[in-house]
This record gives structure tokens, C-alpha cells and sequence, in this order.
């Protein structure tokens, strides 16, 4: 009697095992960033999703980019997608249609994948945030923005050191503050009197809390909605950001087309035999 | 007089976790049932989708997720963690046990977060180059989880053991019963109810898990159909979304606490019922 649970259980379990095997082999493990996301939004947007349509739910899901390039380093065929800014050397980014996310295709447009970085603020703003906003403008502050690898916007401003004095919090998305402290770092030295808090919060709380007037700029991934617009808040942009396709460095492939990218992270294309012939 | 006061001391301090854990619920259930309302209790609870931004909150596979995990680490967890009981009670030198026995209690001690880089960098590869599959699944999160439910199982079921009479296990073998015999079939039955709970309260360990399920468990949001795939229990949802969600998705993410909540709840209950008709 109890040989024959033991016995039945085992089976099954091999039985189970089995199935998922044979099922696994060279399929294309997508990873995808947790919804909310403006990486994730940024990244649906412009494959062109629209209504129903979303990220494969069998998608795994992960929610910073560091656990993104460790998944897609440590499994030989995985496919996800990161921040340009945010690249590693231990994933292998991929050409669309034929053109790799280097700053000046993202700047051009010639990639497809490119989304904006805002400032959010309300209508009225300090005059301690409209300088770090010019800052952020300036020759020095684009210097800054190209050399941590995305590309400045199109405004400029002028910007000279004043003596001003005070603190400022700036909070939202998890992409854009890296950058925003590097700014910060650079503004904080030249003005010595002004103290920077960077909170990383995501970029919808961060809208909220510039809406809740607890911060005094939001950073945000992602545009914002015609209800956030029609509260008094507007968006300036601080910079532009390509979001890279990455693979596994071990994945021969180099090349996708938009199509494929989408049908990969729809769910429709499940392996990479696909393209292995 | 001075008695007084600090009879008066002691009580505040009592009520401070009775206070902690009514102001919880109250939270909660103040910003988890509208949402639940708004959804739905039957479409939330059954709906298969989980697609915040099409405004879709069904949290069925979320359900599943918590409860195949949690079989998977009992499952793992609760054989070893008896039987080193009863290694612990009855076969284990003194010297050993000095060393084991920390061991154990260490164990209890890591931190979720380290147990999830363990899972990540040693778990994932291993069962990656097993089944060819990305690593992170059920599997995968069952045997961390059976890991982390160790302590847990050990310690209980050792003090369980330690409790029975030592004339149950001398009559049996005065009866004739070699020494496995009568700690499997006097023993471990008389300290049924002990070791049952210390079961009871893995469960509830292995149900709350957050930080190492997240790392591991691949969190897609549909019912798995192998014990390979990938699975996203309450707490990863939670975990995973809070930082980003607004209205109803916030909404919908605390009535799934409110869900796990009364899973706890049942755990709870089940572990004092047990307690109550315990024998020894």
C-alpha cells in the first residue's frame, strides 16, 4: 500500500519533469520589467503595442535593471531589454534593423527604441529649481548628460554659478536619478550653498510627490498623462535615452528587425531556432 | 503604590503589539476592500489575468504561485528537517551536537535577502544546467524555500521529540522494536502533534517569504503548467509593483496583501487548533 504511493508519486513527478524538458530546450526566455515600470511602458509604447496587446505573461519578470542584466548574463538565452545608460559589459546589446543604440543613432532617431527623461514641475517654480533646471541645459550640464551615455536635449540655457542658498529634493524614477546625481554632484560643487536629495522612488510616485508638494522636481521615465498635464504639472526634458535590446554575449545574433523584437516580446516567436537556419 | 505602576507599565507595553497588529488590519482593510469592491471579490479571486495596465487584476495565478511554492518547500523542508530531529533527540554525540545545533539556529538567522543571492547565484545556474530551462521557477523556489523552513521544522519537532515520555520508546523496545521501528512507529506518532505545528509554522514562513522568492521565482503572473515554470506568489506581486503603482493598481496590490493576510489568518488559526488538541 505504501510502496504503491511511493511509487506513483515518483512517476509522476519524472513524468513531470519530462514534459517541461523536452518542452525548454532552445526556447527564448523573455524578461521583462514589472508593470508600472517606465522602462516597461517606454518599452511597449514604442514597439508599437496598443490596446490589449502586451508583454508575453510568460515573460519572467524582474524589477531593477541590475537584477535585468544579471538574469540575462547568467542564462544563454534569454532576451530583455535596459536602459542605454545602464548597458554592462556583461550582456550583449542588439542592432534594430541594422542600427546599434550608440548615443548618436539614439540622437538622430535612426534607432527606433528612443524615449525622454523629464523634469517634472509644477507651473510655478522656485528659483533655486529653475536654476538646476538651466544647469541642466547648460554646455557643462550636457557634457555631463553625453558622457554618462545618453543624450542632451535640445534647449539651452545659460548657466553662471550664483550665490544661492538652500535645499532642494528631487525624486522619481529609479532610470533617470543615476544621471540626476551626477548632475547634482557637479551643481552642489559650484554652488556650495544649495544641498540635493535624490530619491529614488519610481516615476509615478515621483509625479505624485510633486503634485503632494513633498519634493520640488519629479523625475520621470515616462510622459505624462493628460490628467497629470491638467493638474498644473509639466515636464521638461533632461535628456534622451535609447533602451537597448540585450542578449546573452554566449547568443551569436546581432541583428533583429522592429517586427521581430515584437513578435519575441508578444510571445509569438518562442525560440531561436528561428533564425539559426 | 510602586507595584502598581509597573503592573500599569507592563500592560502598555502588551498592548502596543495588540495595538500594532489592530491598526494592520485596519490599514488593510481600510484601503484593500474598496479595491476588492471595485473588481470584484469573484473576479478577483478567480480572474486568471493580471494586466495592470489594461486595468485586469485577477490574482488566481498569484494564489497558486503561494500555494505550490509552499507545497514544493514543505515538501523539501519538512522530511530533512524530521528526520534531523531525530537525529538531534537519539543518534547524535554530544560533541556533534554542539556544532549542529548553532548551525541550525544560524540558519534561522540569515537574513531573505542573502538566502535570495544564494538561490540567484547558486540554485538558478544548477538547475538552469539540469533541466535547460532559465533557472527560476517553482523548483527553484520550492528547495530555497524547504531550506529556509529548516530551523523552523528542526527546532519544533526536536522539542517535540524531547517531550515524549522515555518509556514509550524503552516499552517498545522491551517489546522487541529495534531502534528505527520504535522512533517511527512510537516516537514520531506520540510527538504527532508537535512536529504538525512546527509544519504549521513553516508554512506560514514559507507563505510570507518576499525578498528570496522575488529573486528566484521568475514572477510571471499566469497559472504555472510545470513544476519548472515560472511563478509569482502574493508577496512578489506586492513586492514587485508597489513602487510604481497608482489608483487601482495601488488598490488591487493591497487587497492582495489583504488576501495573504487572511491566508496567515488560517495558518494562525490552524496552528492553535493544533496546539489546543495536542496531547504531549
Amino acid at each position: 500500500m505504501r510502496k504503491k504511493w511511493v511509487m506513483s508519486i515518483s512517476i509522476w513527478i519524472t513524468v513531470l519533469f519530462l514534459c517541461s524538458c523536452s518542452a525548454a530546450n532552445g526556447n527564448i526566455v523573455v524578461v521583462t520589467r514589472e508593470d508600472g515600470s517606465g522602462t516597461r511602458a517606454a518599452m511597449t509604447e514604442l514597439l508599437g503595442f496598443q490596446g490589449r496587446e502586451d508583454i508575453t505573461p510568460y515573460a519572467e519578470v524582474v524589477n531593477t535593471n541590475a537584477v535585468m542584466l544579471f538574469s540575462i548574463a547568467g542564462c544563454d538565452t534569454a532576451i530583455g531589454y535596459v536602459s542605454a545608460g545602464a548597458m554592462s559589459d556583461d550582456v550583449q546589446s542588439l542592432s534594430i534593423d541594422g542600427v546599434p543604440p550608440s548615443p548618436e543613432n539614439i540622437r538622430s532617431g535612426d534607432y527606433p527604441l528612443k524615449r525622454s527623461f523629464h523634469l517634472i514641475v509644477e507651473e510655478e517654480t522656485s528659483e533655486l529649481a529653475d536654476a538646476f533646471i538651466a544647469f541642466t541645459a547648460s554646455p557643462i550640464g550636457k557634457e555631463l548628460i553625453s558622457g554618462a551615455g545618453y543624450v542632451p536635449p535640445e534647449r539651452e540655457s545659460a548657466y553662471a554659478p550664483e550665490a544661492q542658498a538652500g535645499k532642494l529634493i528631487l525624486a522619481g524614477s529609479t532610470s533617470v536619478a543615476p544621471l540626476i546625481e551626477t548632475l547634482a554632484d557637479a551643481y552642489t560643487e559650484q554652488n556650495p550653498g544649495v544641498y540635493i536629495e535624490v530619491q529614488q522612488i519610481g516615476s509615478s510616485a515621483g509625479i505624485a510627490s510633486v503634485q503632494d508638494g513633498i519634493c520640488d522636481i519629479g523625475l520621470s521615465s515616462r510622459d505624462l498623462t493628460g490628467e497629470e498635464r491638467s493638474d498644473g504639472l509639466k515636464e521638461i526634458t533632461v535628456a534622451y535615452d535609447g533602451i537597448a535590446i540585450i542578449v546573452n554575449k554566449s547568443n551569436p545574433i546581432r541583428d533583429l528587425s522592429l517586427g521581430q523584437v515584437r513578435q519575441i516580446f508578444r510571445g509569438e516567436i518562442t525560440d531561436w531556432q528561428a533564425w539559426r537556419q | 503604590m510602586r507595584e502598581r505602576i509597573m503592573q500599569f507599565v507592563f500592560l502598555l507595553c502588551a498592548c502596543f503589539s495588540v495595538a500594532a497588529v489592530l491598526l494592520i488590519c485596519l490599514f488593510l482593510f481600510a484601503n484593500g476592500l474598496p479595491a476588492i469592491q471595485e473588481i470584484g471579490l469573484w473576479d478577483f479571486l478567480s480572474g486568471t489575468q493580471w494586466k495592470p495596465s489594461g486595468n485586469i487584476y485577477g490574482i488566481f495565478p498569484m494564489i497558486v504561485g503561494s500555494l505550490y511554492v509552499t507545497a514544493g518547500a514543505i515538501l523539501t523542508g519538512v522530511p530533512i528537517g524530521i528526520l534531523t530531529a531525530v537525529f538531534f533527540v537519539k543518534y547524535c554525540p554530544q560533541k556533534l551536537y554542539r556544532v549542529m545545533k548553532p548551525a541550525v539556529n544560524l540558519l534561522a538567522g540569515i537574513p531573505s535577502i542573502i538566502y535570495g543571492f544564494f538561490g540567484l547565484m547558486v540554485l538558478v545556474p544548477g538547475v538552469q544546467k539540469v533541466f535547460g530551462t532559465s533557472g527560476k521557477g517553482i523548483l527553484t523556489a520550492s528547495l530555497l524555500l524547504g531550506i529556509m523552513i529548516l530551523p523552523t521544522v528542526i527546532n519544533t519537532a526536536e522539542s517535540a521529540l524531547r517531550a515524549v515520555p522515555a518509556s514509550y520508546y524503552e516499552g517498545a523496545l522491551a517489546l522487541g522494536a529495534t531502534r528505527e521501528q520504535s522512533i517511527i512507529r512510537v516516537m514520531l506518532p506520540a510527538a504527532g502533534s508537535g512536529i504538525l505545528s512546527g509544519v504549521v509554522l513553516g508554512i506560514g514562513r514559507a507563505v510570507g517569504e518576499t525578498m528570496a522568492v522575488v529573486m528566484i521565482a521568475g514572477n510571471q503572473a499566469v497559472v504555472p503548467n510545470s513544476i519548472l515554470s515560472g511563478v509569482r506568489t502574493m508577496t512578489a506581486n506586492i513586492v514587485l509593483e508597489m513602487a510604481y503603482a497608482a489608483q487601482l493598481h495601488r488598490g488591487a496590490l493591497i487587497a492582495t496583501a489583504v488576501v495573504l493576510f487572511v491566508f496567515i489568518l488560517l495558518i494562525n488559526l490552524s496552528f492553535s487548533a493544533i496546539k489546543k488538541g495536542r496531547t504531549i
